[in-house]
């Protein structure tokens, strides 16, 4: 029985797993009239940006991060739609589950798209395509939502073959068909060939990954400087980074463009309470403490500062994580001065699995006993009637209350 | 100025100065050592002094040939990697050149521009400070050693609620206790005042880290005697002074830091159930073996104590990195079975420090802090870590 990664050198089985239209799908799952419409998830405010947009939608040349006022006008007649993130949080970690049946080794890298190497798997649930039939029929089953699936032996080929049949495929690429699969796709499609560098490839006469997969490696790379020799051999369909499967989040962080800068810095506080209560939920919901706090302040015009701190101790207490992020706020504007803010976010990183937390010794273990029960009776509230059923009291100046 | 140096002791005294200067000034001179060469009667004296505005550190050498009464003030980087890589040297000889000053050994000649010495800023004199001391008192050079050494490991860097970036000193009528804590531990030395000490009254400051580790690389003769003064604000050191008007053969004075130290008494529990004797070569082992699968994630070392035994298991758990298991025979067991968790790191560390062989450490419950003591004069409180 083999356990852990398997070494690249034997032949692997990936996986490339992507829900399709992943935020605008789930609106259409929760509600019926929306089913076969076009459908927009994303703020509705003058500087609202599109999350996602539905199949139907794109159909009229709308696409993520595309600010929503654009994509109105070339789809009038799409329902926007506002995101709702606890969902989606909630459906995501459904479908990870669900893969997690199939192999540990999952490598997230978003929240709708994961790599998973089921080479450990394939003796016991068969073949790529058999596990990824199964894993399809089971997400559609238990979400109601559809996913493409891609199934190579690395990692690129395996997320080219689940874009290849979108939405609701599954592709297989064989090794066999690796030529006929990539040759006639253009350089662009290989991750990391921007339009300079396909330009300085077209200039070559390179117009496809087969033109690529054709020269000589040490032309690719005096083209394209080191990073040539790796574009070389995706070409050649040769991957072998491993599906590293990160156990944790790096960092949980929520962050708000205002329609309209914030002027008073009571406001921006009020926010940064809201995000770090946000923040500090989360954690506690996986079990995590965080030994740093970020904020990010971004002004009108559009220059942004972050500013870091350590903490003493790693923490999930909301009152601790609230602290520190105002701290950091008011130092800034202690040393700089208060300029209207766009955009503020508070962001916890280092995080840990809570165990070997050091209580402080002048900090009574009652009242710290009080503030853990306070948080958890708040994320009940939260969990049971939605985040903004509770909050202290100095969050809940907004800036709509003008 | 003009004189000649033995190389060795020089260079140890400069090494000295070198930690005292400033690291990062706008002012340069912070960067200096001074040196100043008198002539008192037929021996010549050399004295070496650095300040980065916080504290400053006179040292005092008899050890040098004095041709010309002079000062000179030098960038204490150049001029310790000269006298260090002179190594072929029994003698420098050191002549000023206006703010420059040439070092000369059998083969070499080095010219080091320097500052006016007159730019240093004054450094007070021990007599003059023990004019206005709210305590001036002396104490054997092994015994503060002793109260250093105990208590400057526990010390925070920064903090923003407490003054804990040093250690308390505490004087009353009969005793001298240090007191030094991180907000996790807190750690108390404390020494009898000799006889003729008593009688001062009672003085509390915080002396900073900085000064503590300073004073401990000069305080290595143990039959010297160390003079204090304490002021408002400073506090003094002179070592190997007989009287106020004795500067010693070093000199070392402080800013005190400022702002309030932790109702620490409050947090020195009293009257626990659990009492434990051990050896200390044995847990020290113990705990620095259970060390080793410990990571940043997960730095609790779980101890179990097995009274019918006589007992401890200290086990260690870190993903991705395994386990440990290590039992540790104990000397005396009072009390209930417990398990509860602790930072290795901050049990070895007061283990470190203590002379004595046997050690007692007293718990109540796993969410208490435990209290460590060894002898009379050494007591460690350690909050436990939570263990999942």
């Amino acid at each position: 029985m083999q356990s852990g990664p398997i070494p690249f050198t034997a032949v692997r089985t990936i996986l490339h797993v992507d829900l399709d239209a992943f935020f605008a799908s789930v609106e259409q799952l929760d509600d019926p009239s929306l089913r076969g419409r076009p459908v927009l998830v994303g703020g509705t405010g003058p500087r609202g940006v599109v999350a996602a947009a539905s199949y139907e939608a794109r159909v009229f040349g709308c696409h993520s991060a595309m600010p929503t006022a654009v994509a109105r006008r070339l789809c009038p007649h799409a329902v926007v739609v506002k995101p709702r993130g606890d969902r989606y949080s909630e459906l995501s970690r459904r479908v990870f589950e669900i893969m997690e049946s199939a192999t540990p080794l999952i490598q997230p890298l978003s929240i709708d798209e994961a790599f998973l190497d089921v080479s450990g798997s394939v003796r016991l649930l068969g073949e790529g395509r058999a596990i990824a039939v199964k894993l399809r029929q089971q997400i559609k089953a238990e979400t109601g939502l559809t996913a493409s699936v891609g199934v190579a032996t690395n990692k690129f080929l395996a997320k080219l073959a689940s874009d290849l049949e979108k939405p609701d495929g599954l592709v297989v690429i064989e090794p066999e068909r690796v030529r006929e699969v990539l040759d006639p796709l253009p350089v662009s499609r290989i991750p990391g060939v921007g339009p300079a560098a396909e330009k300085r490839l077209h200039a070559i006469g390179v117009r496809t990954i087969g033109d690529l997969a054709k020269l000589p490696e040490t032309v690719a790379s005096s083209r394209l400087g080191s990073f040539g020799s790796h574009v070389w051999r995706l070409a050649q369909g040769e991957d072998d980074r491993p599906v590293t499967p990160d156990r944790e989040a790096k960092s949980i962080g929520h962050e708000r463009t205002f329609g309209a800068d914030l002027e008073d810095p009571e406001e921006v506080r009020a926010v940064m309470l809201r995000e770090a209560e946000d923040v500090a939920r989360r954690l506690r919901r996986h079990g995590l403490h965080a030994k740093s706090v970020t904020v990010k302040i971004r002004f009108g015009d559009f220059k942004t500062i972050t500013r870091a701190a350590t903490l003493e101790e790693p923490t999930e207490s909301t009152r601790e994580l609230s602290a520190a992020a105002v701290e950091l706020f008011d130092a800034w504007i202690g040393k700089e001065g208060f300029r209207p803010v766009r955009l503020i976010g508070v962001t916890a990183s280092h995080l840990s699995k809570g165990s070997g937390a050091q209580p402080g010794l002048f900090d009574p273990p009652e009242a710290r006993d009080k503030r853990a029960a306070l948080d958890k009776a708040a994320d009940a509230i939260a969990e049971r009637f939605g985040k903004d059923a509770i909050r202290s009291a100095r969050a809940l100046r907004r800036p709509q209350d003008r | 100025m003009k004189v000649i140096c033995d190389r060795a002791a020089l260079l140890e005294g400069i090494n000295i100065e070198s930690g005292v200067v400033a690291s990062r000034t706008p002012r340069p001179q912070l960067t200096c050592i001074k040196l100043i060469a008198e002539k008192t009667g037929d021996t010549g004296r050399l004295t070496l002094a650095a300040t980065d505005a916080e504290m400053s550190l006179r040292l005092i050498s008899e050890r040098v040939d004095v041709q010309e009464p002079g000062e000179a003030l030098l960038p204490a980087t150049t001029i310790r990697q000269i006298i260090s890589a002179e190594d072929a040297e029994a003698n420098l000889s050191f002549e000023s050149e206006g703010d420059a000053c040439t070092i000369r050994g059998a083969d070499a000649y080095f010219k080091v521009l320097g500052y006016d010495p007159k730019d240093f800023p004054a450094v007070p004199e021990f007599a003059e400070a023990a004019k206005n001391a709210k305590a001036v008192f002396s104490h054997p050079a092994s015994s503060f050693r002793r109260l250093i050494t105990k208590t400057l490991f526990a010390t925070a860097r920064e903090n923003s609620r407490y003054a804990i970036n040093g250690v308390l000193l505490k004087r009353d009528g009969k005793r001298l206790e240090f007191v030094s804590t991180d907000g996790r531990r807190l750690a108390v030395a404390r020494a009898n005042l000799g006889p003729d000490e008593k009688d001062g009254g009672a003085v509390t400051c915080i002396i900073p880290s900085k000064a503590l580790s300073t004073l401990l690389k000069l305080a290595d003769d143990p039959d010297e005697t160390i003079r204090i003064a304490i002021t408002d604000n400073q506090i003094y050191f002179a070592i190997g002074a007989e009287s106020n008007d004795d500067p010693g053969r070093a000199c070392l004075a402080s800013n005190l830091v400022e702002g309030s130290f932790p109702p620490y008494e409050d947090v020195i529990p009293r009257d626990q159930d659990i009492i434990v004797r051990f050896d200390r070569d044995v847990m020290l082992s113990a705990v620095r073996r259970a060390a080793l699968l410990t990571n940043e994630e997960s730095r609790g070392v779980e101890m179990s104590f097995n009274a019918a035994d006589k007992t401890l298991e200290l086990s260690s758990a870190a993903p991705e990195l395994g386990e440990s298991k290590i039992t540790v025979d104990l000397l005396e067991y009072k009390g209930d079975d417990i398990s509860l968790g602790f930072n290795p790191a901050f049990i070895s560390d007061a283990l470190k420090v203590i002379e004595e062989p046997e050690v007692i450490i007293e718990l109540s419950t796993p969410k208490k802090p435990g209290v460590i003591k060894a002898g009379s004069d050494f007591v460690y409180v350690v909050m436990p870590v939570n263990i999942q």
